[in-house]
């Protein structure tokens, strides 16, 4: 009796237990839930905690409620200068009513390649209607702004909220990048040679300018010894015209003989002579008298 | 003893679940079955209540050896207890340990309900509670790009704002926000942010990264990336990504961002760029070279200046003095002179005249026959003949 009335209460313990196993789930913070009575949503948990529903007759079916990436692949797109730019973009987004996005998808790998597909054209939309220097430089984020504006309308139906886009690459086709790469060689080579030039240009300056000076100080300091030559010269004449002033006539006899035995000190000089010469006066005559 | 009436083999001294030799298959299986199945920790458990047990099973274990008359009481005791030790240690594996460098994030059903700092604590048990902890003080670090950082892999290269190519690498240094408290406006404190809005950590660094940086650097130009604006180009990619992750409410907190390199995309541009600065380096040379140059000319020159205006004094001093000399000579002769003119210059006249004909060959000709005589002078000896007139002239 007792062992039955036991057996009975086990039973119907594990069986009540199966029950509420089967009447809750637990919701965890990463995810919402919808509860499906024959396949067809009858609640939407988007709040994480203990959850109910009719055992057996409903099941649930989680919806990730996260902030995930859709990761598009590099495309190439043209810009409206017709340079064409491979576009790495990537959106972040969340599932923010999961029965509308269950309805219209189901599961979240559909949901992503709608999206992506929605993505790509928008991205191809919007930057193609600017020049790659907008895209690359200034407009970047309000392009990146633009495109998920765009987006987020377009994926109005399927429940989604774009966080946000973001332009993870954008850079040239492998040709246009050799292209760069040889501006740049060219650009730096002309930094170069420039440099170079500048160099030589300052170089020469200095030097130049050093020849100059050269010159100037040789110059002057020949300037400066001709004046002293000169007033050499002057002050000789001052001091001869003083002393040779005195008598003139004595000066011009006394300077002649000077003269003579400058002249003629060599020596091999041969000279003809008249009787009737100064020098000779007493050589015919006695009393020196001319005759 | 309760368990002597078992095969008789146990002995005194040894309880029934002691560690000991192989046992048979029977015995007291039954009695310590229900404690050996338990996991190990079970261990401390048992210790703790060891005196009770020890009352306990063996009975259990009598009661599968060979029944008797006490069996259903004796059995609702053994279920009691073994109904006790699974509450038990349902209730001790509530306990966990937050280490110094963690936080625990506690869920209740599955819903946030609290975050716990370091030290031990409990929660209910599994499933009304569970506890996540999470390193949120040690620093994590991604490399941008991926790869090994050779030149010239497209990973690192971008665009400049002057559409130059760039190659970017640089580090982002990243940990969860430490902060125990939702910020206003988030349901939820950054380390349950972290756990629960996203599902790729390291890679939404990455991506997030990989956009910040290259919208930084095509809006600058390339000699900034390069030079002066690193630090810039830094603090700016933090900024964004700090901005774009607290959008996404990661619960993600940049600590900074490392520009490892901003080079030339390739070899030959590299090349390039090291040209230039072998020009300046050039540069540099030539112009050291001509200040040599100068600075050898041109004291050369001073010295040069020098040695003419030094000439030119010589010739002022040897001048004056030579006039000055010939000056007081002739003063003094002058005064000699003055004294006996007449005297004096016959004198001064004939002394010369000696000293200079002396050594002079003279041919003395007479006036009248002078006209005819020189005709037929042999030329050879007279090649001084102009000088011959003026010295007898009266």
């Amino acid at each position: 009796m007792r062992q039955a009335s036991l057996m009975f209460a086990g039973v119907l313990a594990v069986v009540l237990l199966v029950v509420v196993m089967n009447a809750t789930f637990i919701l965890p913070e990463t995810q919402s839930a919808i509860v499906l009575r024959f396949g067809e949503p009858k609640h939407v948990y988007t709040t994480a905690g203990l959850k109910f529903k009719l055992p057996i007759a409903e099941t649930y079916q989680f919806i990730d409620k996260r902030n995930r990436e859709l990761d598009q692949d590099e495309i190439e797109i043209i810009a409206s200068n017709q340079e064409r730019l491979r576009v790495d973009a990537f959106a972040r987004y969340r599932i923010v009513d999961p029965q509308l996005f269950y309805q219209s998808v189901r599961t979240e790998a559909n949901g992503e390649a709608r999206m992506l597909s929605l993505m790509n054209q928008t991205v191809r939309r919007v930057l193609g209607e600017v020049s790659v220097d907008a895209i690359v430089t200034s407009e970047r984020s309000a392009l990146m702004r633009r495109i998920r504006d765009l987006l987020s309308e377009s994926v109005r139906g399927l429940g989604v909220e774009i966080v946000d886009v973001k332009i993870r690459r954008a850079d040239l086709p492998t040709q246009n990048s050799q292209a760069v790469f040889q501006r740049m060689i060219t650009e730096r080579n002309q930094l170069a040679a420039q440099i170079r030039a500048e160099g030589n240009e300052a170089a020469q300056q200095i030097q130049a300018q050093a020849d100059r000076q050269v010159t100037e100080v040789k110059a002057q300091a020949e300037e400066e010894a001709q004046r002293i030559r000169g007033a050499a010269d002057a002050e000789r004449n001052a001091v001869f015209a003083a002393a040779y002033g005195k008598d003139p006539e004595f000066f011009s006899f006394y300077r002649s003989l000077l003269a003579y035995e400058a002249a003629m000190k060599n020596g091999d000089t041969t000279i003809l002579l008249s009787p009737d010469s100064e020098f000779l006066r007493y050589f015919n005559s006695l009393d020196g008298r001319k005759k | 003893m309760p368990w002597s009436d078992n095969s008789g083999k146990g002995g005194p001294t040894r309880g029934p679940w002691g560690q000991q030799p192989p046992r048979p298959p029977g015995g007291n299986n039954n009695g310590n079955g229900g404690g050996r199945s338990e996991p190990p920790d079970l261990e401390e458990l048992l210790k703790a209540s060891r005196q009770r047990l020890k009352r306990a099973f063996p009975r259990g274990g009598g009661n599968g050896g060979g029944g008797g008359p006490g069996a259903p009481r004796l059995s609702r005791n053994s279920l009691a207890l073994a109904g006790a030790a699974v509450v038990g240690l349902w209730v001790v594996s509530g306990f966990y340990q937050v280490d110094a460098d963690e936080l625990a994030v506690v869920t209740t059903f599955g819903k946030y309900s609290a975050i716990t700092s370091p030290g031990l604590h409990w929660h209910v048990p599994m499933p009304v509670q569970n506890a996540r902890r999470e390193k949120v003080t040690s620093l994590r670090y991604t490399n941008i790009p991926e790869g090994t950082g050779r030149r010239g892999e497209a990973g690192g290269l971008m665009l400049t704002g002057d559409k130059n190519i760039v190659d970017v690498a640089m580090q982002v240094q990243w940990r969860i926000k430490t902060d125990t408290v939702a910020e206003q406006g988030d349901a939820l404190p950054p380390v349950a942010q972290f756990m629960f809005n996203i599902n790729d950590a390291p890679n939404v660094v990455r991506t997030v990264g990989e956009a910040s940086i290259r919208e930084v650097v095509g809006r600058n130009e390339l000699d900034f990336v390069q030079t002066e604006g690193r630090t810039e180009v830094q603090e700016q990619t933090r900024a964004l990504m700090q901005e774009a992750l607290d959008l996404y409410k990661t619960g993600i907190e940049i600590a900074e961002v490392n520009l490892e390199k901003a080079d030339p995309p390739t070899d030959e541009v590299n090349a390039a760029f090291l040209d230039v600065i072998a020009a300046s380096q050039d540069r540099n040379t030539i112009i050291n070279g001509a200040r040599a140059y100068a600075n050898r000319v041109v004291p050369e020159a001073r010295g040069q200046a020098q040695r003419i205006l030094e000439g030119a004094r010589a010739y002022q001093a040897q001048v004056t003095a030579d006039a000055r000399g010939q000056a007081a000579r002739f003063d003094s002769i002058l005064a000699e002179y003055q004294r006996a003119p007449q005297v004096t210059r016959q004198r001064m006249y004939l002394e010369t005249v000696e000293q200079v004909l002396g050594p002079m060959n003279k041919i003395i000709v007479e006036d009248k026959a002078g006209g005819g005589v020189v005709p037929y002078l042999p030329l050879n000896e007279l090649q001084k003949k102009p000088q011959q007139q003026p010295t007898g002239s009266k």
